[in-house]
């Protein structure tokens, strides 16, 4: 055993702080929240967000363009497939990652990347790939594809959660990522994103799941005289598909 | 880390007269100032006083009570499948960190951004064992390479000019010379590659923890700190134990503040929530996760009432961009891993006050930091403290020396009353005479005052008081018109 033991440390805390005894239960409001009044919440939360849908969509393209994401909006399927295979195009990609995502998988965008001559891998490590071979396929990968599990309009954020099918690697080792977001993803702001998150923990028997990336634009650096470079650990290049069918009729 | 605070003098006195490091930082630092102004307009100043009144009012709440949080992010992280380690000094930590690399065989870490492994100057120990460790932030990296300690607590290599930079790559990573900013970033990104895609071994800070999650949160915006979390098999979070936040929701609030304050941006281009190892069906991400919970002479400010709210710092560095003192004398010369306002109160209890007895006085008490602080520390407050602790402390740690209490001396009796005031006054007119030069005094050739006169005017006293003009012209001015009057007035009023 390195280091001392919780009991020793606490105690040692509680000694500063003046306290004689194990401090009770302070009873901060957040936390006491059941799941219940969570879900209602949330049920608020989304109710809002379809109310104000392109008034949130709207604000999301502004604040990502702001950010350095490169935004496209798209009424249709067909021209999400479009924008990813042209940038594919005309980035020369020969190599692209996706992750296996529900919503990727019913759109026909692999054969469109592939009949351009871009192999295409579908991470999925339970079925064929080892942890080695994995890594190997993204650090080379010039594109990585992956759907979102939220957006947020605030702050121009795409919200991935890290789980089965879904790689953190795809949106971070290849030169430019593509997350494609669905209207009904987006939500107007943070206090919204974590009022679904903790009822998703609280649903999940207080696990959130082991990851959660917070992407809003491409990587960064200002540490050379404050001069801003783009892509210098991750993608070079972050691009946000929207799709949002809302104008049109279903 | 090495101490170095008792060279404050000679090291802020030296950055004050190299004129290369005053040219870099003059533009550097207003940069972030001004970033954080424009932030700050865009949410408007209205709202960003009720972001900074519910941050302060979340870290205040969660330090009075540290011991629950701590304890129930223990409790959820354990949950979570990570293990928890708890340290009361640097050493302790140290060994943890060791000791979990040597049983696993570790040779190689990735090392983002943290600044609390500044204070255990972990890199020159894991490599004394053998262990290859590499900072990963641009700025960091640069910093290690050129063998030095972060000059800023957001922009570690903010004192250094791209021609520095790309000359110390050459000789480090024998790339080419190279000029552009893009390309220096481009031969990073290379080196640095392939140290995440080969390492055992990740290491990052911890901005915030949340309790009732088990989460850990990295703020950062190049994606190192990404990369460290999820390409090796180990993941080891090293936390001071105030950056604890309750809830979940607390987030919004921190991310809110934070970018804004430090970058001026809206938030960072990656934020990144960690609870605990990858689980079984996760497709990556490490196979253990360790949360070194860390003292480090942080009980000191939290046992003082009047010093606790030192520990909600969220390391943003606005204080230090605003700072006079700062903005010349750079991050150095404070002589430990926090300079600036919040790290002359910080230093001086974490190191102790004796070794730095100059850090409470190097401030003007403006009050600039105050106002800039996104949780709003009060730290010309707590540098007022420490300044009465050495003086009303023991004799050894005593600042004022017997030159101090001979002018508190002579003071007292000039200012006793306006008689012995007015003899005062005639008195330095006489004296002051062979010294006059414009308006000013030339360098008094005693040592302290000359040293003090040598970067500052010391203005003559006028001829008049305010007294004696005030009876002669002002009082019938004042009634009159109420003129401007004239140079000798405004003498006066000076």
């Amino acid at each position: 055993m390195f280091g001392v033991s919780k009991d020793e440390f606490l105690m040692r805390v509680r000694d500063a702080l003046g306290k004689t005894e194990v401090s009770s239960d302070p009873e901060y409001l957040p936390l006491k929240i059941r799941r219940q009044h969570q879900r209602q919440k949330v049920v608020t939360v989304k109710a809002r967000a379809d109310a104000r849908r392109t008034e949130i969509l709207d604000s999301l393209v502004r604040v990502a363009g702001l950010n350095g994401w490169h935004v496209y909006r798209s009424g249709s399927v067909e021209g999400v497939v479009d924008y990813v295979v042209s940038l594919a195009k005309k980035k020369r990609v020969r190599r692209v990652v996706r992750s296996d995502d529900k919503f990727l998988k019913t759109i026909p965008l692999d054969e469109r990347l592939q009949r351009n001559g871009a192999n295409v891998k579908v991470v999925r490590k339970g079925r064929d790939l080892s942890r080695k071979q994995l890594r190997r396929d993204m650090a080379q990968a010039q594109l990585g594809i992956t759907g979102v599990d939220y957006a947020v309009a605030e702050t121009g954020t795409c919200v991935l959660l890290s789980r089965d099918g879904m790689s953190r690697a795809v949106s971070l080792l290849p030169t430019i990522h593509v997350a494609i977001v669905e209207a009904g993803q987006v939500y107007e702001n943070l206090d919204d994103i974590f009022a679904i998150c903790r009822l998703a923990f609280q649903d999940n028997r207080y696990d959130m799941g082991s990851y959660m990336s917070f992407i809003s634009g491409p990587s960064r650096t200002a540490d050379i005289e404050q001069t801003i470079v783009v892509g210098v650990h991750g993608p070079k290049e972050a691009h946000m598909v929207l799709l949002d069918s809302s104008g049109m009729k279903s | 880390m090495d101490v170095k605070t008792q060279r404050f003098q000679k090291a802020s006195t030296e950055a004050l007269t190299d004129d290369r490091l005053q040219a870099v930082m003059a533009g550097a630092i207003d940069h972030f100032d001004q970033a954080r102004k424009v932030a700050v307009e865009e949410v408007t100043p209205r709202v960003w006083e009720t972001y900074r009144e519910r941050g302060r009012k979340i870290k205040e709440h969660t330090i009075e009570n540290l011991d629950y949080y701590l304890e129930l992010l223990t409790n959820r992280v354990e949950g979570n499948g990570g293990v928890v380690h708890f340290a009361r000094h640097t050493d302790e930590a140290t060994s943890i960190v060791l000791e979990i690399a040597r049983a696993r065989g570790v040779k190689r870490v990735v090392k983002s951004k943290s600044m609390l492994s500044e204070e255990m100057g972990l890199n020159r120990v894991l490599e004394a064992h053998g262990i290859e460790s590499v900072e990963t932030d641009l700025g960091e990296y640069i910093i290690q390479l050129s063998g030095e300690t972060p000059f800023h607590i957001i922009a570690p290599a903010m004192h250094k000019s791209k021609e520095e930079v790309g000359e110390l790559f050459s000789k480090k990573l024998h790339t080419k010379r190279l000029t552009e900013i893009k390309s220096m970033a481009s031969a990073a990104r290379q080196a640095l590659r392939r140290k995440f895609l080969e390492a055992d071994m990740g290491i990052t800070g911890v901005n915030f923890a949340v309790a009732e999650t088990g989460t850990i949160v990295l703020v950062t915006n190049e994606g190192n700190g990404r990369m460290c979390t999820s390409l090796p098999k180990v993941h080891v979070a090293l936390m001071g134990m105030e950056k604890v936040v309750p809830a979940l929701e607390d987030m919004a609030v921190m991310l809110r503040l934070l970018p804004r304050a430090a970058t001026g941006q809206r938030i960072t281009s990656y934020v990144t929530f960690v609870s605990g190892p990858r689980r079984r069906t996760d497709e990556d991400g490490p196979d253990e996760f360790h949360l070194v919970i860390i003292d480090n002479n942080r009980n000191k400010l939290l046992a003082d009432p009047e010093l606790r709210e030192a520990l909600n710092c969220i390391r943003c560095g606005a204080c230090l961009n605003i700072c006079p003192v700062y903005r010349k004398i750079g991050g150095h010369s404070y002589g430990y891993v926090y300079p600036g306002p919040i790290g002359a109160v910080v230093t001086p209890v974490m190191v102790g006050l004796p070794k730095a007895k100059d850090l409470p006085f190097a401030s003007s008490l403006c009050g600039a930091c105050k106002e800039v602080c996104p949780v709003k520390i009060n730290i010309p407050r707590m540098l007022l403290k420490l300044r009465s602790d050495l003086v009303e402390g023991s004799r050894s740690q005593r600042k004022s020396s017997i030159f101090d209490r001979l002018l508190s001396r002579i003071w007292g009796i000039t200012m006793f009353s306006s008689f012995t005031l007015a003899w005062a006054h005639r008195l330095i007119i006489i004296l002051q005479k062979p010294l006059k030069h414009e308006g000013n005094l030339r360098r008094i050739p005693i040592p302290i005052l000359s040293r003090w006169m040598r970067a500052r005017d010391f203005p003559s006293l006028a001829r008049y008081s305010f007294h004696q003009k005030w009876k002669k012209t002002l009082k019938d001015e004042s009634k009159g018109k109420g003129s401007a009057g004239n140079e000798e007035d405004l003498n006066v009023i000076k």
